[in-house]
């Protein structure tokens, strides 16, 4: 888990060094395109879901999946899929 | 079940002497009969029309009520039941709790002049407005709901929180069954889309879905942790560009400085504070600067307190908080939650006003033009941009300009020196203990109650001797702040994780009474983080 990157939101990555497992993630993606999907389910991400409205997708992930997914070229992000409430 | 009933069952339960103030509303013949509501101040007076029944029931006078035709007395609660079931209704047309007021829909109105926009004749026809939120009572008959979704975690698609058909409610009313449930804009379609609870992904799903079924406003009241430019401040940047403009709660989290919650913190939504009755900023409200510095929060807007809260519609599926219940149609409660469905109806009339004025532009210069509309023809209250951004809500102003605007035009706050360095990150602030009375206790020196009610005395007696979350409502709903109650629950999430070796409870008490202090030091607040954290020690 050294080489975590750029790529990766810092709460996320406090999540990743503890190595967690089962981590809510949205991936923000250089395009959103079925080739780039089937390649994130071919590597594990679970419950894969489109968010065309940031060129996106949620998932879950374990902690190495997500150091492995955020070497991807088609990769431009990861984040922390945070919880929200009614306030 | 209604507050009364939920307190004297409660009391009962528990073995606890207390004393019920009631209100007794008086049928009109016998005070007619009486002379005027003025002669029956005493319990003299009223002992005319059940002596018997007084004096077994130790009723004591407390005051008339000449407004309602009404009195206020206290009893025992062992003989409450007694004495309601032997109340004349010849006599007696109803009874409820002397509990504190919450103001109808039709009394925040005039705050924010909806009213005298009214009078110009703009009611949001035909704007459809998108409330994601915790579900929506579709066949509510104050909501005129278009759409309905369910892109939530939960498995049921109703609204058993009632959260978002009160937030509904607010911002568009239709009022058809009575003053309490009219809007800010009662003509509104309403498109309610469930996202809570859930994650960042479900309202980013929920917002594209809006976007589909042509919502022209989208209203948040939710809030959590986060960064302005996280997944979910892009896609409110995104639905922006489209013209589309995101009112979102500003946060629970005050009364500090730099507590403004995600996804209020990005600059494209527009965050909303919450005023009181008296127009003074709450405690609760989340007060800015963003965490880029930026001010936060946009506009103010009434949200109420623990005092005065709001009454709006009620979720007929709305399964917890049975304390918030105001008869079959509605509920009262509080937070930044409230405030910002006020803006959201404000936006549908301005854009309504836009429409006849004939003013025709599209995307990011139409969204910059409706909110250059609200913020800059707000109302100025006493307190500073930290708090209250432009200032309170004015939605006569608003609509007033929009009549008259002719090309695209932006706002922007002044930019004064921040109060506080900006926190690195949105949090959501919390308590954590595991002992109630504990957790009451510094709640209650946090908000710095003046007194504390006789009923909530009570509750807390309850409390000690074993009921749970039915007392904990209860006591939010008869002493303050909603930051009560939502914390409370936090708390009640935490006790039933804990596991039950004794050695692991105690370490666990340490980690959560040294979570306490940061929390209390506003070092930490986010629920989820502190639960995470507790399990590792």
């Amino acid at each position: 888990m050294s080489n975590l990157n750029e790529k990766i939101d810092e709460d996320l990555k406090e999540k990743i060094l503890k190595e967690e497992k089962d981590i809510p993630i949205i991936i923000m993606l250089s395009e959103l395109n079925d080739a780039n999907i089937q390649k994130l389910e071919e590597l594990g991400v679970k419950n894969l879901d489109k968010l065309e409205l940031i060129e996106g997708v949620s998932g879950i992930a374990d902690s190495n999946l997500i150091s492995k997914i955020s070497k991807l070229d088609f990769v431009k992000e990861i984040h922390l899929d945070r919880e929200k409430r009614p306030l | 079940m209604d507050l009364l009933e939920t307190y004297v069952n409660l009391m009962k339960k528990y073995a606890i002497k207390a004393n019920v103030r009631i209100i007794l509303e008086l049928n009109t013949e016998f005070i007619r009969e009486q002379g005027t509501i003025r002669d029956i101040s005493s319990l003299e007076a009223i002992d005319t029309m059940s002596p018997s029944i007084l004096d077994a029931s130790q009723v004591e006078f407390d005051k008339s009520l000449e407004l309602i035709n009404g009195l206020s007395v206290s009893l025992p609660v062992e003989n409450f039941g007694y004495f309601s079931s032997r109340l004349s209704s010849a006599d007696v047309q109803g009874y409820s709790m002397d509990a504190p007021l919450a103001p109808h829909l039709a009394k925040h109105r005039p705050l924010v002049k909806a009213d005298l926009a009214e009078d110009l004749g703009y009611r949001g026809e035909g704007i459809k407005i998108a409330i994601l939120d915790t579900g929506l009572d579709t066949k509510h008959p104050d909501l005129n709901v278009i759409y309905y979704a369910n892109y939530s975690r939960a498995s049921t698609d109703e609204d058993v929180d009632g959260h978002g058909t009160h937030v509904a409610g607010i911002a568009a009313g239709r009022g058809k069954t009575g003053k309490w449930g009219l809007g800010v804009a009662p003509k509104a379609k309403v498109i309610g889309i469930k996202v809570l609870p859930g994650y960042d992904s479900n309202i980013i799903r929920g917002m594209q879905k809006a976007l589909e079924k042509g919502a022209r406003i989208i209203n948040m009241s939710l809030g959590g942790p986060g960064t302005p430019w996280d997944p979910l401040g892009k896609a409110i940047y995104n639905v922006y560009k489209k013209g589309v403009i995101s009112i979102v709660a500003a946060g629970n989290s005050g009364p500090n400085y730099g507590t403004i919650e995600s996804p209020a913190c990005n600059p494209y939504a527009i965050a909303v504070a919450a005023v009181n009755y008296d127009l003074k900023i709450t405690d609760y409200s989340s007060k800015g600067p963003s965490v880029d510095g930026e001010v936060k929060p946009d506009i103010s807007a009434p949200g109420g307190d623990g005092r005065l809260m709001i009454i709006s519609l009620r979720s007929k599926n709305m399964r917890n908080r049975t304390a918030f219940f105001y008869g079959d149609y509605y509920a009262k409660d509080c937070g930044t939650s409230m405030a910002t469905p006020f803006v959201t109806g404000a936006a549908a009339l301005v854009l309504e006003a836009l429409k006849e004025n004939g003013f025709s532009c599209d995307g990011e210069k139409l969204s910059d033009t409706i909110r250059y509309l609200l913020l800059s023809t707000t109302s100025k209250i006493s307190a500073n941009i930290w708090e209250t951004g432009a200032g309170f809500l004015n939605v006569y102003n608003a609509v007033t300009k929009a009549r008259k605007i002719d090309s695209p035009k932006k706002y922007e706050h002044p930019r004064p020196r921040p109060p506080i360095k900006p926190p690195k990150k949105c949090y959501r602030r919390g308590i954590a203990s595991t002992d109630f009375l504990g957790a009451l206790s510094t709640i209650l020196k946090r908000y710095k109650l003046p007194s504390v009610p006789e009923e909530a005395e009570n509750v807390i007696l309850a409390v000690k001797k074993g009921a749970g979350l039915e007392a904990l409502t209860l006591f939010s709903t008869l002493t303050s702040p909603y930051a009560i109650y939502r914390d409370l629950l936090v708390i009640k999430e935490i006790e039933s994780k804990l596991p039950r070796s004794k050695s692991i409870i105690k370490s666990v008490k340490n980690a959560i009474s040294h979570l306490a202090y940061l929390s209390k030091n506003s070092l930490i607040s986010e629920g989820a983080e502190f639960e995470g954290t507790m399990w590792e020690v």
